[in-house]
Parts: C-alpha cells; sequence; structure tokens
C-alpha cells in the first residue's frame, strides 16, 4: 500500500472505493431489477475515479475545472441509471464517452461568450499549427504563418484566436506583494489622455500664452466653453462680425506662435 | 443498508433532511433531487444551480 496520496479536484483518490467487473454487474443487476438504492450507491461512489481520471483529459486545455467534477459526477450519475446490462460491455466503456459528452456540453453551454463552432475549429487548429511551428522552427509564428498552413485570410486566424480568449474581470489581481494588489485595470491605458495628448495641450498653452487677454477671452468662450459667435458678441458687446474676426486672427496667431 | 441508518441526511441540493438517496463521496444526495439532477440538460440554468451546489462534496467548508 502506497503511502503517496494522489489527490484530483480535492478528492484523495486513494480512498476511492474500486469496484470489479463482476461486483458491479451484481450491482448494477441489484439495482434494475429491485431498484436497490444502496447498489447505485456503491456503483457511484466505485466509479469515481472514472470521472477524475475523465477530467484529467480537460485538465490541459486552459478550460475553467474547478467544477468539472461535479459536472463528471452527473454524468456518471446518468450513465448509471442508462447503462443496459445486455449489451455485454463494461460499464467504464459506456460511461467514459458519457462524461466526457457531459463535460463538453457543459463547457459549451457555460462559456460565458458564445463563440460559433467554425471560428472555434479555426482557433483549435491555428493553436495546434501554432505549437507545431513553434517546435519546428522554435520562434513564434506570425499570423500569416499559421493562414498559410491553414488556406485561411489570415484576419480570420486573428479574429478566431481573439474570440476564444477568455474574458477577464478589471479587478482581477495580478500582481501582489501583501500590500495593495495590482489589478489588470490598474495596467490599461487611458486612450483620452496619452503623452501625444499632453504634449499637444503644452504646445496649446504656449500659443495661447503670447496672445492679448480680449483674444484670449474669446478663445476660451468658443472653444472651451463651446458659445457660439453671436453669444460671444452678445456678451462682451460687439458685433457677431467682429468676434469673427478677432478669433480668426487669433488662431493665426496661436498658429504661428506654435509653428514658428 | 436499512432505511432508518439513513433517516436524518440532510441533501446537498435541497437542503432537506431526506431518508431515501446516495451518498456521493462525501455528501448525502436526496432520491428527488438526484432524479431532477440527472434529467437536467446542460443548458437548462438550474444546471448551474446544481453544480454549485455539488461543489461541496470535493471542496471542504472554509472555517474562519
Amino acid at each position: 500500500m502506497s503511502r503517496n496520496k494522489v489527490e484530483i479536484c480535492g478528492v484523495d483518490t486513494s480512498k476511492l472505493p474500486v469496484l470489479k467487473n463482476e461486483e458491479m454487474r451484481k450491482l448494477f443487476r441489484q439495482l434494475q431489477d429491485e431498484g436497490d438504492d444502496s447498489a447505485r450507491e456503491k456503483l457511484v461512489n466505485g466509479n469515481l475515479r472514472l470521472v477524475l481520471s475523465v477530467i484529467q483529459r480537460f485538465n490541459n486545455r486552459g478550460e475553467y475545472v474547478d467544477d468539472l467534477f461535479q459536472v463528471g459526477c452527473i454524468g456518471l450519475m446518468k450513465s448509471i441509471d442508462n447503462f443496459d446490462l445486455s449489451h455485454n460491455v463494461k460499464f467504464s466503456t459506456y460511461a467514459v464517452p458519457m462524461i466526457i459528452g457531459e463535460i463538453r456540453r457543459y463547457l459549451r453551454d457555460n462559456n460565458p461568450i458564445r463563440v460559433s463552432r467554425s471560428l472555434r475549429d479555426i482557433a483549435y487548429k491555428a493553436l495546434q499549427v501554432r505549437e507545431r511551428l513553434i517546435s519546428e522552427t522554435s520562434k513564434e509564428p506570425t499570423a500569416e504563418d499559421i493562414a498559410k498552413v491553414l488556406e485561411v485570410p489570415h484576419e480570420e486566424i486573428v479574429f478566431a484566436l481573439d474570440a476564444i480568449q477568455d474574458p477577464v474581470s478589471l479587478f482581477e489581481p495580478i500582481y501582489n506583494d501583501g500590500g495593495d494588489p495590482i489589478y489588470v485595470m490598474d495596467q490599461i491605458s487611458d486612450e483620452r489622455n496619452t503623452d501625444s495628448q499632453w504634449i499637444e495641450e503644452l504646445a496649446l498653452k504656449e500659443g495661447m500664452r503670447r496672445l492679448n487677454d480680449r483674444e484670449k477671452m474669446i478663445l476660451r468662450k468658443r472653444f472651451f466653453q463651446g458659445k457660439t459667435q453671436m453669444e460671444v458678441a452678445e456678451e462682451i458687446g460687439i458685433s457677431q462680425a467682429q468676434v469673427s474676426r478677432l478669433e480668426k486672427a487669433a488662431i493665426k496667431q496661436m498658429n504661428k506662435n506654435i509653428h514658428q | 443498508m436499512d432505511e432508518t441508518v439513513k433517516l436524518n441526511h440532510t441533501c446537498v441540493i435541497c437542503d432537506q433532511e431526506k431518508n431515501r438517496g446516495i451518498h456521493l463521496y462525501t455528501k448525502f444526495i436526496c432520491l428527488d433531487c438526484e432524479r431532477k439532477v440527472i434529467s437536467t440538460s446542460t443548458s437548462d440554468p438550474d444546471y448551474a444551480f446544481y453544480v454549485k451546489k455539488l461543489k461541496s462534496i470535493h471542496t471542504p467548508p472554509l472555517y474562519s
């Protein structure tokens, strides 16, 4: 008896009972002839290893594995209820595809974003090709490389790979040193507040600095407060034509100031 | 197993005490809930609820 504990999904595999084929057939007969609950209980628990082995196939596919054990158990219970002894096959022969089917359906129906079957297929093929190209050339292939192998437009590859990305919460922590954690949100740049805009603002400020007060006021009212020439004219007691002229002159002056 | 022994088991899904049902690994599922779970399709909104409830069969409760 090995002392090594193998734990899958929090289930200690060494504690799970194992049933022999004959025992299993006896239990199935008991269940199907007499409707014996305890026989079903033994069958479910005696086949939990089957569920665990199936889950492991789904382990390294980047899917969310946590709930698969329950789904697998439901699949197992479904297959126990539907198993037909008269087919004379081992229970596992029947149960494994049933459990796999249950998990596949669960994953398909519970994806936060529904992706069409064909797109998903392209994405999985692209991932496979990518793996292969990496091992062959030992460098990351471009979308064009993958597209060439799969003979589809490279936009499609990009689109498909994008589509199968899992959505991530803005509050998903990416780094935590015990203090304030860094969330995904903290690493997303604000597109309205980028460096180039900041530089433009500086230039604008510089351009406006050399204008006289009257011109500054008109520009401020026109472009920062969004008033019409008529409104500005009324406010400072000049005609609209004058506002237009002053505005034009000020902008020209600013242009000169900035580009000189 | 006779029925008196099984009495007073709390079902993980409906949280009611039932005497008929099965033990799945560490927890008990009553016959009625088991029937319901088995006949639920994966696309049914109830399915997610069952999966959540059944999670406790392999994740021990956290004590604080």
